[in-house]
């Protein structure tokens, strides 16, 4: 079902930035754009198919704590 | 994008609806429950140098944003790795803030709707803000602070009947490594967050005077805190808001204006809503010139909805639970302060410099 | 044998379908000759079956001026006119020396008051469909046009969209001169500026592009033009088809061009520093730029005292908000936030919807949709039956439906609430349509949060209209209030001094209490 509404989100919305801004900009606009669209339409799949991807607040929980041991 | 320059009212009040954003939903004072009065006021006099200091390379470099300065002191490079660290910065806060929304609206009013569709509006709604241009950001600005900070008075007032004022005692009771940790918290969340907006500085107005800019704002800011957090102490008390992940949400529940108008709450959240939107909106368009500066493009427009959907996708997966999102913020402070006062140092010393070089470089020829 | 006389007169067939075929596409044109014949021929078979066009051939006498032939079309000439000052001197006088003799002509015989040469059959065309008679004679590669236009028009009455209770009555009409008329008759200075454009290539419509010079923004004004010239469509009937090919947001359903069908409306928007545009065919006039402010505005409101105006204003912006989001809000309220309403109210409305079967959004779509149906019903419809049909349509559809237990009787007032209140901006009924309908299904599924959405949505878009360049909604934080004394409130006009900052830079209105530039 959430898998539903991340396609229902990605595929209108790239096709109106296609038609609306994309075809008037050059190639590495377009490159751009497609990689970032990428990457987060794959994080958003696994999101919604309940696989968990590591999220960058551990990683970053994680380096504190080997630096300051907050936990105290 | 029009080329319209955002005048300095208007960058103002971004300001402080951009602060006011995501600090006054989650609740402004980490531990130290009636001393949080305190901690405002020290927060935000120690903020005042580090505002001047962002106003001074706002100053040193008129109309060019943070990322074309770094390229400039640093050098091609070195410049665009740091340029890569604000971009990671301004979209995760984004992608951040984004969740904390979310995350309230799941909890305080539907229970039952999964937050990506939450998450999804907010973000559509912000991209089609960004998409216009600062100044559009500081028009809506303009309109929103002044309903903002009206509910915010109303619901002061409202809520004067109910005040007890042992709720404050007993004062300073903390031992002052608790509090001095809770104001560094306060500290980088949010009022030195505002280095997002060197990131948009090549939208001010030329005449607009930065310093004025920052210290206005965090005069408003800091009264419109200590009017919240009033608010919330005196209807709560301490132990349940240090309880409570949303205070001024449950403060709003027990609120009732004369006979009839009780349980306003839904209306407070309208306040956090078109607040958040603004500040979600100044970090994705922070992001989105980051990328623009980055690879030497011309327009950031193209590049503001991938960065939303990577904001998206980054608060969908940022926390598990609400308990993580509130225990991430004792952390929060160590991971910001590279970008919020280690980098800005280090470029306002940078700045003098290469301005001292320039000057005798025109003197000289 | 018959063949060599054949020839010349196949050949001249020849020329003259060439010619006429050469006329039928758009943008070829095909001079006069020197031979009258030739002419006339082509001018038949241009007209043939076009009943409407009347010929005169004035027959020469030998040595001396040849002949003389009238084309006009029946209906919209004065008739008088022809036969009076044009056939008549035709017939009697001699023409004198002249460069011409059509030049000749128009200095000495003719006695009309406006007469042009004309070179080619596009311009005849042109001409003689609008009113004028065309003059060709033998031997010359010119022809006269002459106005003998009469139209008959619809009489000045009050235009029936924008009545008003004190103030002027009159109205614009169909014709371009007799509106240009009223707006010259108001504005008593050699200031006012009329270009004359053609637009449309079958109707050739005259636009009237009308503006004081020493107010206007030339930036706005060039802008205008050049959309006006590059407009290529086949027919202009009405101003709101240059609306829509001149605009600057395509796709958005707010207005950024004013119109009014009022020339004292138009002849205050010129004081203002804006640009009208007057099409013929049509009383609509367009006024350029467009302020958001501008659809809550009517002309009466300066007719009438600012107290009581004030008032108005605020109730309409307050009208436009209610007729947008109360369908919305009371769906959020009833389906999410129930906790909102004081108990009392809480129970009579739980009462009310636990006999009903449908959900609430649904039954406000469906009421909704009933409302705009009687409302479209009422203004199509003819009036002896206007009436009858109104009642049954409030009292029985409303009420049977609450009997019959379809619809709740909250839901009644509600949708009564927002249809009334959007009949106080009709302005802007194409976008109040539209919001109201996203407002309602954000609050059918997210409550309270999408309503919030969805008033974002429309709060943001609302803020980026432009018209023309200038921004409709123009915020810049340094409070000048000079500049908002006619927008939320209507102030008195003994302390509008300045125009408003962003027309125009001619900005004086009034010095010192007497009126001045």
């Amino acid at each position: 079902m959430l898998t539903a509404i991340v396609l229902l989100l990605f595929v209108p919305a790239t096709l109106m930035e296609w038609l609306t801004v994309l075809k008037h900009s050059e190639k590495k606009v377009k490159v751009i754009h497609i990689a970032i669209m990428l990457i987060s339409f794959v994080l958003l799949i696994l999101y919604s198919l309940s696989v968990t991807v590591p999220s960058p607040s551990e990683g970053i929980t994680q380096v504190i704590e080997a630096i300051f041991h907050l936990e105290d | 994008m029009k080329n319209e320059k955002a005048t300095f009212s208007q960058v103002m009040f971004s300001i402080v609806l951009f602060n006011f954003g995501s600090s006054v939903v989650i609740g402004i004072t980490g531990g130290v429950e009636q001393d949080g009065w305190f901690t405002i006021l020290l927060a935000s006099l120690l903020v005042i140098p580090l505002f001047l200091v962002y106003g001074r390379i706002i100053r040193l470099f008129p109309q060019k944003d943070l990322f074309q300065v770094l390229e400039l002191i640093f050098g091609k490079i070195a410049g665009k790795v740091l340029t890569v660290l604000y971009i990671w910065y301004a979209v995760y806060l984004s992608a951040l803030v984004l969740r904390n929304f979310s995350e309230f609206i799941q909890v305080s009013t539907m229970p039952e709707t999964p937050q990506l569709p939450i998450l999804i509006l907010m973000v559509l709604t912000t991209v089609y803000l960004v998409r216009s241009s600062m100044s559009s950001i500081g028009k809506w600005s303009l309109v929103m602070s002044a309903f903002v900070l009206a509910i915010v008075a109303l619901t002061f007032v409202a809520s004067i009947p109910d005040i007890r004022l042992e709720n404050f005692m007993p004062v300073l009771n903390h031992t002052p490594a608790k509090i001095a940790r809770s104001t560094f918290e306060v500290f980088s969340f949010p009022y030195t967050e505002t280095v997002i907006f060197l990131g948009l500085a090549g939208s001010f107005q030329k005449k607009a005077n930065p310093y004025k800019m920052f210290l206005y704002s965090l005069i408003i800011t800091t009264v419109t805190f200590l009017l919240v957090f009033i608010r919330n102490l005196s209807l709560l008390g301490a132990t349940i808001m240090s309880l409570n992940y949303f205070p001024s949400f449950s403060a709003a529940r027990i609120i009732q204006v004369g006979d009839f108008l009780a349980r306003i709450e839904s209306s407070i959240s309208t306040n956090f809503q078109f607040a958040g939107i603004v500040k979600t909106a100044c970090c994705l368009l922070a992001a989105s010139k980051g990328m623009a500066s980055l690879f030497d493009l011309d327009h950031c427009r193209p590049i503001v909805l991938p960065m939303g959907m990577l904001a998206l996708a980054l608060g969908a997966i940022a926390y598990k639970n609400t308990m993580d999102m509130i225990a991430f913020l004792a952390y929060y402070p160590y991971y910001a302060f590279p970008f919020q006062v280690a980098i800005p140092l280090a470029v306002w010393v940078g700045g003098e410099i290469y301005a001292k070089k320039h000057k005798h470089r025109e003197l000289s020829t | 044998m018959f063949q060599l006389f054949r020839k010349p007169e196949r050949k001249k067939e020849q020329k003259v379908k060439e010619a006429v075929d050469k006329l039928n596409r758009p943008f070829d044109d095909c001079k006069f000759s020197t031979s009258l014949d030739e002419n006339m021929a082509i001018v038949k078979k241009l007209f043939t079956d076009a009943g409407y066009v009347r010929y005169k051939l004035i027959p020469g006498e030998e040595n001396s001026h040849g002949r003389y032939f009238l084309v006009f079309c029946d209906g919209v000439v004065n008739s008088q006119i022809i036969n009076d000052n044009i056939v008549r001197p035709l017939m009697t006088i001699v023409p004198g020396e002249g460069v011409t003799l059509i030049d000749a002509l128009l200095a000495g015989v003719v006695q009309v008051g406006e007469g042009k040469k004309i070179d080619g059959f596009r311009e005849l065309i042109e001409s003689v469909t609008y009113g004028d008679t065309v003059l060709l004679c033998d031997n010359c590669a010119q022809a006269a046009t002459l106005n003998t236009k009469q139209f008959s028009l619809r009489s000045i009455g009050e235009p029936d969209n924008e009545k008003v209770l004190v103030g002027p009555r009159e109205g614009f009409t169909e014709s371009l001169m007799s509106n240009l008329s009223q707006v010259l008759r108001r504005l008593r200075t050699h200031d006012l500026k009329a270009k004359h454009l053609t637009l449309g290539r079958r109707t050739q419509t005259d636009v009237c592009v009308c503006y004081l010079d020493s107010l206007a923004d030339k930036n706005i004004l060039e802008e205008l033009l050049r959309r006006l010239n590059q407009i290529d469509i086949d027919g202009v009937l009405d101003s709101n088809y240059l609306t829509e090919l001149i605009r600057d947001h395509n796709y958005s359903p707010f207005r950024t061009t004013g119109y009014t069908e009022r020339p004292d409306a138009v002849v205050a928007k010129l004081l203002e520093g804006r640009i009208a545009v007057l099409v013929d065919g049509t009383p609509m006039v367009l006024t350029v730029p467009y302020l958001f402010i501008e659809n809550f505005q009517s002309g009466e409101d300066y007719y009438f005292n600012f107290y009581y105006t004030s008032f108005a204003r605020i109730l309409r912006i307050i009208a436009f908000f209610m007729t947008v989001s109360v369908p919305a809000l009371f769906i959020s309220i009833v389906a999410f936030h129930q906790e909102m309403l004081p108990l009392p109210l809480l129970i009579r409305i739980a009462m009310e919807r636990q006999r009903v079967p449908l959900p609430a959004a649904i039954e406000a779509v469906i009421m909704l949709l009933v409302f705009d149906v009687l409302r479209e019903t009422g203004i199509r419809m003819p009036s002896n039956i206007g009436q009858a049909l109104s009642i049954v349509g409030a009292l029985v559809i409303g009420q049977a439906a609450v009997d019959a237990s379809l619809v709740a009787a909250p839901m009644i007032i509600v949708v009564a609430a927002t249809g009334i209140t959007s009949l106080l901006v009709p302005r802007l009924n194409a976008p109040i349509i539209y919001s109201r309908m996203l407002l309602l299904l954000l609050a059918s599924t997210f409550g309270f949060f999408g309503v919030v959405v969805g008033l974002s949505i429309l709060l943001i878009h609302i803020n980026n209209l432009t018209s023309f360049g200038v921004e409709q909604i123009a915020m810049r934080g340094s409070f000048s209030f000079q500049d908002s004394k006619d927008i939320l409130i209507r102030s008195p006009w003994w302390t509008m001094r300045k125009r408003p900052w962003n027309l125009t830079e001619n900005k004086t209105r009034q010095s010192g209490g007497n009126a001045d530039g």
